[in-house]
């Protein structure tokens, strides 16, 4: 992790008067932390948005919809009973995601604004376009660590049902973003959905 | 730059001064505060060895910058005894073998303590492996572990039947 200024503004006008270009804010943590672990990401400052007043409340308004604050928690949002009763597609979609702890700790905000969760991307020596743009993408064009050889191997039936046919594209999108590490898996992931479309291609090697 | 924060620990204040800004609530513990009973694995959030209670709530303390925690109360693996009284999920730890190497056991256990007080589990195994799904052991004694979680979980259900009685 590279050294960073850390600032603790006591409120939102302070942390908004804080922000420079080179500045990062950081509310749970979870993505912030672990791509400046692995450098990915090196802040000249970081604000600490955790002490400000205010944000980690839900205000239900009369017209039926529900105003989020920056500050709250994916896990606190997805089990406030009324924002459940309201919304339980969005509260079942956050708690489908990460886990238990790692909801504990990662705001709303944070979720939308995270970085792309691109493998390549979080990883320094990898080319990625949206780390430093015009570098290249290593996760399309790189070396991918073997993936050519599992597209070889692999693919996909298209059916008639086109919601089907999404579903076998999102996996196969999914696939071509696999770096070496995760090739096992995705081996995995391809035998699971042998019976939905994948099979092993006859010339594969 | 010297950043200072307030930390209780075991019930007890602790005021602390990092001269880094760097230092994660896992380090402090560990390596200026000499609790290591929590462990680090990967250092990344992905295994869930770092779990500790910040303000009740389970969290990876390999992911939390310390200087963010000014004011919070941090229950770790060390704070689940006093002398012979084990908190109820040691012993079902320790009674269904919830654990081979133990390196990830002290997360597991914090782990399951906060999953029994959230209550969304209840007492559904299915439920618990999925409140489970952020800690890893290696040693593949997930079985044993989702049981003694179980256990634990029957345990408190019935002392807080007992109390409120």
């Amino acid at each position: 992790m590279n050294l960073f200024d850390c600032l603790r503004p006591a409120s939102v006008s302070e942390a908004i008067a804080a922000w420079t270009p080179d500045a990062a804010s950081v509310g749970g943590g979870t993505n912030l932390v672990d791509l400046m672990k692995t450098g990915a990401v090196q802040p000249g400052k970081v604000i600490d948005l955790t002490r400000l007043p205010g944000l980690d409340q839900l205000e239900s308004r009369p017209d039926g919809s529900t105003r989020i604050g920056a500050m709250v928690r994916n896990a606190d949002l997805a089990h406030d009973a009324g924002f459940a009763a309201a919304f339980p597609m969005v509260a079942g979609a956050l708690l489908s995601g990460a886990s238990g702890q790692l909801r504990n700790a990662a705001t709303v905000a944070g979720n939308l604004v995270q970085r792309t969760r691109c493998a390549c991307c979080a990883d320094p020596p990898s080319a990625c376009n949206r780390r430093t743009p015009g570098a290249g993408c290593d996760a399309r064009e790189g070396d991918n660590g073997g993936l050519e050889r599992v597209r070889q191997k692999w693919t996909p039936v298209l059916s008639p049902d086109t919601r089907k046919n999404k579903r076998l594209e999102s996996v196969w999108r999914f696939c071509h973003r696999q770096t070496d590490s995760s090739r096992s898996g995705l081996e995995r992931i391809l035998h699971r959905h042998q019976p939905f479309g994948f099979q092993r291609s006859p010339r594969g090697p | 730059m010297s950043l200072s924060i307030r930390l209780t620990v075991y019930g007890l204040g602790r005021d602390v001064t990092l001269d880094d800004a760097r230092v994660t609530l896992l380090d402090l513990l560990r390596e200026r505060l000499a609790l290591p009973g929590t462990r680090k694995g990967c250092d990344r959030g992905q295994c869930g060895a770092c779990m500790v209670l910040i303000d009740g709530r389970r969290i990876n303390a390999g992911l939390t910058l310390a200087v963010t925690l000014d004011g919070a109360e941090v229950t770790m693996i060390e704070g689940l005894a006093r002398s012979d009284l084990l908190h109820p999920v040691l012993t079902a730890f320790i009674e269904h073998e919830g654990f081979q190497c133990g390196y990830c056991t002290p997360g597991q256990i914090m782990s399951a303590v906060d999953l029994i007080a959230e209550g969304q589990a209840g007492t559904d195994p299915e439920r618990i492996r999925e409140g489970m799904s952020g800690n890893l052991c290696r040693c593949s004694a997930c079985h044993s572990i989702t049981e003694a979680v179980l256990d634990a979980s029957r345990r408190i259900a019935a002392e807080n039947i007992t109390k409120s009685a």
